[in-house]
């Protein structure tokens, strides 16, 4: 089951048991230099996901929300869109 | 098709159910010509394919609104299960999407709250109800939201209405 929203002031995606609540692995969109991050996206690029969809049979999840480009100082916001796989990699940020 | 009041309508969910083949909506209404009075009331309604009204309903008991709607899921039941607040606090309502009468009501109230001692809360769009586990067949709520400024992950039985579990998530900034 997937918990997807805005945590801790980052767009986040977590992935975790139904039966226990044990994580299988949690993705927040930020600064990669902070501690060993893959993925290539700073917290600029997304700030809060308000919508998903998975299709049918299909590994990628389609999140859509915003960005408000800088994260310190909040403004507007501006439509982005991600795409990640079901193993919490990004693979774009529009 | 026009539908609103004076005031404020916030919509939370928009869902296309199947069945039937109507778009439901829900969300928060503060018109005091829309829903009975000028504060916070949930609302929801149907409409079908040419955009007729099918039902509608708003959420309202003297003292207890349910103030807002947030999360929504048309169920597998093909029931409308809807997460939002009321007397302040995360309730879960299912309503039967042909009528949008009611078929379930569970409120979650932390164990120790009093009428002075109520905790904060807010809801987002954190529901999901398993019809059948896989595990054991019943029928569970997971429900996400935030209380007293942590976020909590609250897995509910349906029927027993018992907490199976409870976490309380806090990201410490160090966590891979």
């Amino acid at each position: 089951m997937y918990l997807i929203g805005r945590f801790s002031s980052f767009a986040s995606v977590i992935k975790f048991s139904k039966n226990n609540f044990n994580m299988d692995w949690k993705t927040l969109v930020r600064d990669t230099t902070a501690s060993g991050w893959e993925d290539i996206y700073d917290a600029t690029a997304m700030s809060e996901i308000l919508s998903v969809v998975q299709p049918p049979n299909n590994e990628f999840l389609w999140c859509a929300g915003y960005s408000y480009r800088d994260n310190a100082a909040p403004s507007a916001r501006i439509a982005v869109i991600m795409k990640m796989d079901d193993d919490g990699e990004i693979k774009f940020i529009k | 098709m026009v539908s609103g009041g004076s005031k404020d309508e916030k919509v939370s969910c928009t869902l296309f159910d199947p069945v039937n083949e109507y778009i439901i909506v829900a969300g928060n209404s503060t018109s005091e010509d829309y829903a009975p009075a000028a504060n916070d009331h949930a609302f929801a309604y149907a409409v079908d394919l040419d955009g007729n009204w099918k039902w509608g309903k708003f959420f309202y008991n003297v003292s207890y609104a349910v103030s807002t709607i947030s999360g929504c899921q048309i169920d597998d039941n093909q029931n409308l299960v809807l997460l939002g607040l009321g007397d302040s606090m995360p309730v879960v309502m299912e309503l039967n999407t042909i009528d949008g009468t009611a078929i379930k009501f569970v409120s979650l109230e932390q164990i120790g709250s009093s009428d002075t001692n109520v905790p904060w809360y807010v809801t987002y769009g954190g529901i999901h109800h398993d019809v059948a586990d896989q595990d054991d067949g019943l029928a569970y709520y997971y429900i996400s939201f935030i209380m007293k400024d942590y976020l909590q992950v609250v897995k509910v039985g349906r029927e027993s209405q018992l907490i199976e579990w409870n976490y309380q998530y806090i990201y410490d900034g160090t966590e891979t």
